[in-house]
């Protein structure tokens, strides 16, 4: 190979650089050296990688909470106001898809199923980072399991979603990236609940072992001590005013066109005393988002255009509302007295009792006025929104005074004696008490308008709405109630349910904790849910919960009203916009950014 | 020889100097046209306070027409249909096909006048197929006067009862605290300190919550007058005990002790009477108290329940700011708590001034 | 020579005033003899008022018995409680008091207030007690009992009220009286009058009166023992006609010669 002439350049005269010098050793390892370094430098992590839509970055998101988050602890506290917060903040291996309702990969790359359905290896992402730094890999899913959740020290409600049949699934690190649990029963819904945020291991195992965990991230913990892999950090907490969260830059996910994500440098929550008061700072616009009540809408609507914003309809809320009868027939063991007097026992207990009651609810009266037309009539157990697996097919009973007094005379409640109170077949007149919590106002005015029909049908009611820690303890611990108009959370998960339906449920409010099932179809809901949670494949499952919602209807231990409407009014300069039921306005916050012409 | 003067009491002399304040006159009128509206609510009242018609949610007052193209017809009304607006926001539509006579003296809703007299007579109506809204309708279709004038029954009520039980215990412990002085009176003004050092409003809401959940709408009533004069006995028997301090040194209090009258007599012939004059007014002031206590505890909706109307639910119903703004007369039972309040007021410091003088003059 | 109805011995009362305590009234002997008027004459200040209070054991809270018993027909009313002292009260003792407009209730009528002492003291009631008021009224002398029994303390005269002052005093028919300063606030004429009466009241009702008294000049002819108080000390005492004619104390001189007021 003949030696390559130097090009004769007056730089490189100027220079003075040796002939001999393009060939030596040391040139050829500079160059070495240097592509080498070009190609390290393409790999490194684009941490101000503005570079595809560098406009699209900054602004702020304002939005409002009600009440002060209890700790940023998110395993020991889990009320709406702490994980409102720790959402942003920490992830979890899968994550729900807000519009199809399906889980998708998150921290988890990829996974497998043996064919027995029990042992699931989670492949997890390799350029995942915490706040600080440190690489996430698969000590952290080891240490958030084994030493958090499954740790007896630690008061969490999480354990009880891992226990299955009674048993947690063991979970084992193949190597960093890989993680294997192994359970003991096929669990359907095991990689929704694998949503589990997962925490740091480097940061809180020494807060395990010297016991001090329960107390670490609190709400004086200095911002920069919590530890997430989340889209956003803590930046500052002032109790009573404000949480400021901060963009993480070094977040891992990235937008279809390859941005690195959020785009929204920072988002503020304003505590305010009440839903009035956001409403106000929404009219005058301090804050970027608002959820309407039914009556907001009438003064929301019409300033859509002028004040630029738009308001969203998500269609039927998952939160239910609904009347039921106390059918305990259990004693006191304090008083040896029976929690409900026998004798309206042996009312409640009647269908046609409860059919006739189902037909005295006016829901269309109830979402014009305490809706404001906004809302939507329930029939079912689990809501429209709950999407693939609610039963349209159920029972509905509508507002028909004659046919509710028709049921109640088959049942033997007549008015012998024309005093317009009915009596039952004894001569006893239809008398009870009706609870609610004095706190929610709406549901204080459905359980006026359905005390004002039944007494139409010829029942006394004493009505009293209580303070719901009071209303709580009746209904968990002394049992001492005869008819209560409550609401749940609903959700797309039947089995998230099961505390309610299963007969040893705690939740199952109309007779909690049975020993064994009262009724037939009481037993019938425990084998679904026994056998719906193994069940994994889809449509299979769906026959289960059909039967379950159908149940529900026909025998109406909760008599179903009505349901809110979703509206969120949202300021008009966030683009990438995606409201669905389940996941609200900025179930997609990592790609929204705020428009050009608003910056 | 003696003067022949007709008497005349340290109080009447004061209700002569009253009457000449045209202010305090004024007030005493409006107390006694509410109380008057109060006792006769039934007959008062267009519609039961329970009546309600859900086709009429929110329905604004009932413009009464009185003439018909320029004829006069006496008084009339059209009927409303509810509508939404694309807005859904309620639009009542007039029914200007048929008319309907406001009547005098009609038969409607029964009741029993003064609890015990059925009847069914009512000042004002209108037939079925349309509603005399006075002054708008609530959520619920029903007459916000009728309830106005319902509430009144209890909210008034509660301040008279109220007080007369808070004078009682207040009169017998500031008297007894007074009188005696040394340990007693040590102890029982500690008392009244501790009763007044907790803050009014969370003494009210410990002592709503020790209230058993089964009480009926009667008792709970009454449970709320009681713990409302709980809260204010303290601070009259305190003004009674010093009072009584100063009494006690009079010399017919000394007299009445040498002819070997009882303590206890004492107190409630010799003493106590000469507070009275002084405490009518303090009470006048307190009644107040009592009226905005019910409706402190009816805002967060511990106080009088649905289906019953006091002034004090009657606003807690719709405390929203979009209520407001949509259904703006619902705010009509804070007008008639306040005129009530303000009235008491000037009453109270009209009388107390009036009696100064007296008192001044009575010692010499 | 009476036996006496009360004996005073060695009383001594005494008040706490700035961590200084003040003699009012020290080491007081006397005997008040049955059915006859005693008087007590001193200037103000010299712990006559205190004396009749004492009796009583009405003393205002700031002052107290530092030493001392008074000895009700052998009984040392010391000793008594509180309940029992009131029993004795109106209807073993009485009391008149000098300004009767202060010491009746304005409110109330004078046959109220009678009437409460009757009530009190008494089996009276209903009308009887009308009946009774009406009679010790006229005892003391009031020309017009009915209208008296339903007027009020200020439409009255002086006298009027004082004589029905000590109508309310009599009404339980106590054995003895203290009348302190009874026509101090009187004009001359209404004092003979008042004085009169208290001799009716021992001589027919054969009463016991203290008289206390700074005139020492009115109640010489009234009164058959005197003792003359200086300074809470008792300076001189015996038979008043002696007294009078032969003042031994130089005070007693004084108050003779009415200089001291």
């Amino acid at each position: 190979m003949n030696p390559k002439r130097i090009p004769n350049q007056p730089l490189l005269k100027i220079l003075q650089i040796p002939n001999s010098f393009w060939g030596s050793l040391f040139c050829k390892n500079i160059i070495g050296f240097f592509i080498l370094f070009l190609s390290w430098a393409a790999f490194l992590p684009l941490s101000t990688a503005e570079n595809t839509h560098p406009f699209r970055y900054g602004g702020k998101l304002v939005l409002t909470t009600t009440s002060d988050p209890k700790s940023f602890n998110e395993i020991i506290a889990k009320e709406v106001s702490t994980s409102e917060i720790t959402a942003y903040l920490f992830e979890g291996l899968t994550r729900v898809n807000a519009v199809d309702l399906k889980v998708e990969p998150h921290l988890a790359r990829s996974w497998k199923i043996s064919p027995d359905g029990l042992t699931w290896i989670f492949h997890l992402r390799r350029d995942v980072k915490w706040f600080d730094g440190f690489q996430f890999n698969a000590d952290d899913v080891v240490f958030t399991f084994n030493e958090l959740i499954y740790n007896l020290n630690i008061p969490t409600s999480s354990r009880d979603i891992f226990t299955i049949n009674g048993q947690t699934p063991k979970v084992e690190k193949i190597d960093d990236f890989t993680v294997k649990f192994t359970l003991q029963s096929k669990f359907a819904p095991f990689l929704w609940v694998m949503s589990q945020p997962i925490l740091p291991k480097h940061k809180l195992e020494k807060t395990v072992t010297e016991r001090k965990f329960n107390f670490t991230w609190g709400i004086d913990t200095d911002p920069r001590e919590i530890i997430g892999t989340g889209p956003y950090k803590l930046a500052k907490y002032v109790p009573g005013q404000q949480i400021i969260l901060e963009r993480n830059p070094l977040y891992w996910r990235k937008s279809v066109d390859g941005d690195q994500l959020p785009y929204i440098n920072k988002i503020i929550y304003l505590i305010v005393q009440s839903a009035d008061v956001e409403l106000l700072k929404f009219l005058e616009g301090s804050i970027d988002y608002y959820v309407l009540r039914g009556m907001d809408f009438s003064l929301l609507k019409p300033l859509e255009k002028n004040d630029d914003f738009t308001i969203y309809d998500m269609g039927p809320s998952s939160s239910s509302n609904f009347i039921t009868f106390n059918l305990n027939p259990g004693i006191n063991p304090k008083t040896n007295k029976p929690f409900v007097d026998p004798i309206k026992l042996s009312w409640f207990s009647k269908l046609e009792f409860r059919q006739a009651v189902a037909h005295v609810i006016d829901k269309q009266k109830i979402i014009e006025i305490v809706k404001n037309k906004l809302g939507y009539p329930q029939s079912s157990a689990m809501t429209e929104g709950a999407g693939f697996f609610n039963n349209t097919n159920v029972v509905q009973y509508d507002y028909d005074l004659t046919k509710a007094k028709e049921l109640l005379q088959k049942a033997g409640f007549i008015d012998r004696n024309q005093d317009g109170i009915l009596e039952d077949s004894q001569g006893h007149d239809i008398e009870f008490n009706l609870y609610t919590n004095a706190d929610n106002t709406e549901r204080v005015d459905i359980a006026a308008i359905i005390r004002h029909d039944l007494e139409k049908l010829g029942m006394k009611i004493n009505f009293q709405p209580l303070e719901f820690n009071i209303l709580v303890s009746k209904l968990n611990s002394t049992f001492e109630w005869e008819a209560i108009v409550l609401g749940l959370t609903g959700g797309v998960e039947p089995h998230f349910g099961r505390n309610v339906w299963a007969s040893t449920g705690q939740l199952h409010l109309w007779y909690p904790k049975q020993t064994t099932p009262a009724t037939s179809w009481e037993k019938r809901l425990d084998e679904i849910f026994d056998l719906g949670v193994q069940e994994l494949d889809e449509n299979k499952r769906k026959v289960f919960y059909d039967e379950f919602q159908a149940i529900v209807a026909e025998k109406l231990p909760l008599i179903y009203t009505v349901l809110s409407a979703k509206l969120s009014a949202v300021r008009n300069k966030f683009e990438n916009l995606n409201p669905t039921n389940f996941g609200g306005v900025f179930h997609n916050l990592e790609e929204i950014y705020i428009k050009k012409e608003y910056r | 020889m003696t003067r022949n003067t007709e008497h005349v009491s340290e109080f009447q002399l004061a209700l002569r100097s009253f009457k000449k304040n045209r202010l305090a006159v004024c007030c005493a009128m409006i107390l006694f046209i509410f109380y008057a509206g109060a006792i006769f609510a039934d007959f008062l009242s267009p519609y039961s306070y329970r009546n309600e018609d859900r086709n009429y949610s929110y329905c604004p007052p009932t413009p009464v027409r009185f003439f018909d193209e320029g004829k006069w017809v006496g008084p009339y009304i059209y009927g409303q249909t509810l509508t939404f607006n694309e807005f859904y926001r309620r639009v009542y539509q007039t029914d200007t096909t048929r008319r309907f006579p406001v009547r005098l003296f009609v038969q409607g809703d029964e009741y029993k006048l003064l609890g015990l007299i059925p009847s069914r007579l009512h000042l004002v109506g209108v037939q079925e197929g349309a509603r005399l809204y006075l002054i708008g309708a609530d959520s619920r279709g029903r007459d916000l006067w009728s309830r106005i004038l319902y509430g009144a029954q209890i909210s008034l009520s509660i301040g008279l009862i109220g007080v007369l039980i808070s004078f009682s215990i207040g009169l017998i412990v500031g008297g007894v605290a007074g009188f005696y002085g040394g340990w007693i009176d040590n102890v029982l003004m500690r008392l009244c300190e501790m009763v007044m050092m907790v803050p009014g409003f969370y003494l009210l809401l410990a002592l709503r919550a020790a209230v058993p959940d089964d009480f009926n709408s009667v008792q709970i009533y009454f449970a709320i007058v009681v713990i409302l004069s709980f809260i204010g006995w303290a601070g009259l028997a305190r003004i009674i005990r010093g009072m009584c301090l100063s009494l006690r040194e009079r010399e017919y209090v000394l007299a009445a002790k040498s002819l070997g009258l009882s303590d206890f007599k004492i107190i409630l012939r010799h003493i106590l009477p000469h507070t009275v004059s002084y405490s009518i007014a303090a009470v006048m002031l307190s009644i107040p108290g009592y009226i905005l206590g019910e409706s402190a505890l009816s805002l967060i909706g511990l106080g009088i329940q649905d289906p019953y109307a006091s002034w004090g639910n009657l606003l807690s119903d719709n405390m929203s700011i979009v209520r407001i703004k949509f259904a703006p007369w619902i705010l009509w039972p804070g007008v008639f708590i306040f005129l009530t309040v303000i009235s008491f007021n000037i009453i109270g410091d009209t009388l107390r001034d009036c009696l100064d003088p007296m008192m001044k003059a009575e010692r010499k | 020579m009476q036996d006496a109805i009360l004996k005073i011995n060695h009383l001594t009362v005494a008040v706490q005033e700035f961590n200084k305590e003040t003699l009012l009234v020290n080491d007081l002997n006397l005997e008040i003899p049955r059915n006859r008027i005693t008087a007590l004459v001193g200037s103000s200040g010299s712990g006559k008022t205190t004396t009749g209070l004492a009796i009583l054991r009405l003393l205002p809270q700031a002052l107290y018995m530092k030493k001392g018993a008074i000895v009700w027909e052998g009984q040392d009313l010391m000793n008594l409680s509180e309940n029992q002292m009131r029993l004795m009260r109106g209807k073993k003792i009485g009391m008149v008091f000098q300004e009767p407009l202060n010491a009746f209730n304005p409110v109330f009528t004078i046959g109220f207030q009678i009437g409460e002492v009757l009530k009190q003291h008494t089996t009276l009631s209903g009308p009887k007690i009308n009946d009774e008021i009406v009679r010790l009224l006229t005892t003391v002398g009031v020309d017009d009992p009915p209208r008296i029994l339903n007027s009020y303390p200020y439409q009255l005269s002086g006298g009027l009220r004082q004589r029905a002052m000590i109508a309310q005093a009599i009404a339980a028919s106590p054995s003895l009286i203290i009348a302190d300063e009874p026509t101090s606030n009187l004009d001359v004429t209404l004092q003979a009058h008042i004085m009169e009466l208290f001799r009716k009241l021992r001589d027919e009702l054969k009463m016991t009166i203290l008289l206390i008294s700074h005139d020492l000049g009115m109640v010489v002819h009234l009164a058959e023992q005197v003792a003359i108080l200086a300074n809470g000390r008792m300076v001189e005492s015996g038979e008043t006609k002696s007294i009078w004619q032969h003042p031994r104390h130089p005070f007693t001189q004084q108050l003779k010669q009415k200089m001291v007021i």
